[in-house]
């Protein structure tokens, strides 16, 4: 479902004039149909943080915001056209205090590379909008608040404004409000259009996965399509075809003894180490050592990032003579051996 | 360069160092004057991407402390490292640039107190009199790439011919060596040039001079007497990384000679992860964020530790082999 919202009726009137909406039984300023909910949030960031926030607790089905509004253009010289529609790319806002809020948000699917600043007050003289005009090249009432919610609910936005005026003394309400119809027609285009883009699907490559034979858990899915995505990414798809005839990979494959989740373990294994060539040579020196130790009944616990060449050893003691033995076996540890291993010999 | 909008400070509009940039980039009638470029530089958060095609240029005065101390390993050891600002951001855009998430902001910000900046340079020259002494040029911004128009260049020669044991580096990636090639060589103001293999200029620094333009202007710089230096920072891993640095130190050796090269430094990629995060929403697509990179106890992105030694050693004994002596290579970062 989308939200479509406006700060005006009048900006959503040609909407209506086309889509059969009734009105929300619990909300006044919400009409909806069978594809599409019309909010009118009001004026001002806090109406349009409270407003949306009020029709998205409603709605939690809404998959998508959609902005439209008449805009002023900032100070002159402006970019900008009276009339000209423009798809916003990123929102500035301002806050009741009069200075800028830090946080911005970008739209979905912007086409355009133009930004807008939501001012806290009508801008209604030249020294209000100069201080705006850096920020961005027109300015609007409501759009900051809308994103901020999007954002704090995952939700794409997308705004489309037409620019009515130019913000500053010169602003003519009366005059705006007479061509709210054309507005209202031009914005009511611009959705259409913007149902009409869909973007292509991206096509899915049919690459083979051998996991889809074994038992994955959530995390070893995760993990594993990490992985795949990166090698791809580092490689490609004919090395990855490589990659899975391996010997290594084969015998997994074909393991009889292994348990179906130890075979997903075991190809993670070999594919992160085929990733870091360096931490596979790690793993199989620190590996021997360790079978060597266990056969003494002493544990040694290798760093599992591979990154610090501290280790933990532990045992236990049973006898003096256990313990001498064992701190003679400590002893002979290939300390400065395995300093090189750590450091790519 | 093509400026979206640009921004005067109005206390330096006046200066003639002001009016020469703004003359250079033909901006004497299309700029704005503001009272302070933090009033929105770095005050809203603007996407990094937006210096695409939103870029602005902010001409400001530098306040605060002009001259800081490096970070440790930042350069040859054994002698202080400074660096000054002289700029905030670079036009360039490498993928793995920690300028992407640093100030909030991709718009440019040229200083032009350069008078101001020269005498704090001047007041920690003092401070170590008979000793050699480091500043850097490029810590917020490539040292050359603007240098036709930021106009700085000039006056940092001349207040470096009076310290001849006060040492300048001047780190880019770009090959825009005119105003360089205009001044005298001076023993103490080296540029440094940072290279990768071609194939990562490609797809990690975009906009920047291809190698064989870096490698071209470092030649030319050189042959009139300029001292030069290499960057071999970041290093990136890929499949065929050892392939392509031994081409890499084969194209150097065969553009200059070894003993003409002050120094190269080798480092590989490395974040804080914050900045990582900043990576992977801007280039989420971007080879860089599938590397066998960890995250480490004390929030860095890097490779482990025997991969990060393997590419240095490595690329250290390349060097080497090719002619380079011990003490002209040192490990960044290590």
């Amino acid at each position: 479902m989308e939200l479509l919202t406006f700060a005006h009726r009048a900006e959503a009137q040609c909407f209506f004039d086309e889509f059969g909406l009734s009105q929300d039984k619990a909300q006044e300023n919400i009409f909806l149909d069978d594809h599409r909910i019309v909010a009118i949030l009001g004026e001002g960031i806090e109406a349009s943080i409270f407003n949306t926030t009020r029709v998205m607790q409603r709605f939690p089905n809404i998959q998508k915001v959609l902005n439209f509004g008449v805009v002023g253009a900032l100070p002159h010289p402006s970019p900008l056209n009276l009339g000209q529609l423009i798809s916003v790319n990123t929102v500035y806002g301002e806050s009741a205090a009069k200075d800028f809020q830090f946080k911005s948000f970008s739209s979905s699917h912007s086409t355009s590379s133009i930004d807008c600043i939501t001012a806290a007050h009508r801008v209604l003289n030249e020294d209000y909008a100069s201080r705006l005009a850096p920020i961005a090249p027109m300015v609007d009432r409501e759009l900051w608040g809308i994103a901020y919610v999007c954002h704090q609910m995952k939700l794409p936005w997308e705004s489309f404004k037409v620019v009515s005026d130019f913000a500053g003394k010169s602003t003519l309400c009366f005059e705006v409000q007479a061509h709210a119809p054309q507005f209202s027609k031009q914005l009511f285009d611009a959705y259409l259009t913007s149902k009409n883009s869909n973007p292509t699907p991206n096509k899915i490559s049919e690459i083979k996965k051998p996991w889809d034979n074994f038992y994955v858990t959530k995390s070893q899915g995760d993990k594993l399509e990490k992985l795949h995505l990166q090698f791809i990414k580092l490689f490609d798809e004919k090395k990855w075809t490589n990659f899975l005839e391996h010997p290594l990979v084969v015998d997994i494959s074909n393991h009889k003894n292994l348990h179906p989740k130890q075979k997903t373990q075991k190809f993670l294994d070999v594919l992160t180490t085929y990733l870091d060539p360096s931490m596979a040579r790690l793993i199989e020196k620190t590996h021997g050592l360790k079978q060597t130790y266990k056969k003494s009944d002493i544990d040694l616990k290798f760093d599992p990032q591979g990154d610090s060449e501290q280790f933990k050893v532990s045992f236990n003691v049973i006898s003096e003579q256990d313990l001498n033995r064992k701190i003679s076996q400590i002893s002979q540890l290939p300390i400065s051996d395995i300093q090189k291993w750590y450091e790519g010999e | 360069m093509a400026f979206e909008r640009i921004f005067v400070e109005k206390s330096i509009a006046e200066r003639p160092a002001t009016l020469a940039v703004l003359k250079k980039i033909n901006a004497l009638d299309r700029f704005e004057i503001i009272e302070k470029y933090d009033d929105y530089f770095g005050r809203v958060k603007k996407p990094y991407l937006h210096k695409r095609n939103q870029l602005n240029l902010y001409l400001a005065e530098k306040k605060g402390q002009l001259v800081k101390e490096a970070p440790d390993a930042y350069g040859l050891a054994g002698a202080p490292h400074f660096y000054f600002v002289h700029a905030y951001n670079c036009i360039y855009e490498c993928e793995y640039c920690y300028l992407q998430g640093y100030f909030n902001s991709p718009d440019i910000v040229l200083f032009t107190n350069h008078d101001e900046i020269s005498k704090e340079i001047i007041r920690h020259i003092h401070q170590y009199p008979n000793q050699e002494i480091w500043f850097h040029a490029g810590e917020f911004s490539d040292s050359l790439a603007l240098s036709q128009i930021s106009g700085e260049l000039e006056l940092y020669h001349q207040l470096f011919k009076k310290f001849p044991h006060a040492r300048l580096e001047l780190r880019t990636k770009s090959a825009n060596t005119k105003v360089l090639e205009s001044l005298d060589p001076l023993d103490n103001m080296i540029t440094s040039f940072s290279m990768s293999p071609q194939s990562s200029v490609k797809k990690y620094d975009h906009k920047t001079a291809a190698l064989k333009l870096r490698l071209k202007a470092m030649e030319k710089l050189s042959m009139l007497g300029h001292p030069v230096a290499i960057h071999l920072d970041p290093i990136i891993w890929s499949p065929n990384w050892e392939s392509d640095y031994q081409e890499l130190v084969h194209k150097i050796t065969e553009t200059i000679n070894p003993d003409n090269i002050r120094y190269v430094s080798i480092g590989v990629v490395r974040f804080p992860k914050k900045m990582f995060k900043d990576i992977k929403n801007n280039y989420p697509d971007s080879d860089l964020v599938h590397q066998p990179l960890i995250t480490t106890t004390n929030d860095l992105v890097r490779y482990r530790k025997p991969l990060r030694f393997k590419i240095l050693n490595t690329v250290e004994s390349m060097l080497k082999t090719a002619g380079f002596k011990a003490p002209q290579i040192y490990k960044c970062m290590e």
